[in-house]
């Protein structure tokens, strides 16, 4: 093996090792997931498997919160949603990614 | 004569003055009563809303 294999392998090894485990936060400020315009998070840009596990937990209890306010107030889940969206975008931090109203990403 | 000339001068100016200031039309809404109720439960429910979301955004789940 090269030392240029050698090096691409370690290299490859240390950018892929943060993401086995990610959490929001990281992935959030990392650029790989930002808040979607329907009150969810979403991949960004590079899908991995990690990526959409972590997608789907935070998603699965985002819908169970949201459903509960929804409940609680008596008005329809996607209402609740929206409004959590226009106020997650007002949350982040500068560099994290939202969806406008048109779907596409802007880093704030 | 005098007064005539100054009846024509009054009324040219009356006309350039009400000619360049937009006409401003002041309309009763039609239902005041129906909207206003509606305002104010979508803002109680609007506020009610943020509130828990709020909450929600504080809470320990590191979903947000």
């Amino acid at each position: 093996m090269s030392m240029v294999k050698k090096t691409l392998l370690f290299l490859g090894i240390l950018i892929t090792l943060p993401a086995l485990a990610i959490s929001l936060n990281a992935a959030k400020s990392q650029g790989l997931v930002g808040e979607s315009n329907s009150g969810y998070i979403a991949i960004v840009d590079t899908s991995s498997p990690e990526l959409e596990k972590l997608v789907k937990q935070v998603n699965t209890k985002r819908k169970a919160a949201y459903a509960q306010i929804a409940k609680r107030n008596n008005i329809d889940i996607a209402q609740v949603a929206a409004r959590a969206a226009e106020k997650l975008e007002a949350r982040l931090s500068p560099g994290e990614y939202y969806q406008d109203n048109l779907g596409r990403w802007v880093q704030k | 004569m005098r007064a005539r000339q100054l009846i024509s001068v009054g009324l040219l100016y009356a006309m350039v003055v009400t000619g360049c200031t937009p006409t401003v039309a002041v309309k009763a809404p039609t239902e005041p009563i129906t909207v206003n109720l509606n305002v104010k439960i979508e803002h109680e429910i609007r506020v009610k809303v943020d509130r828990d979301l709020d909450n929600l955004f504080e809470g320990k789940d590191g979903i947000f």
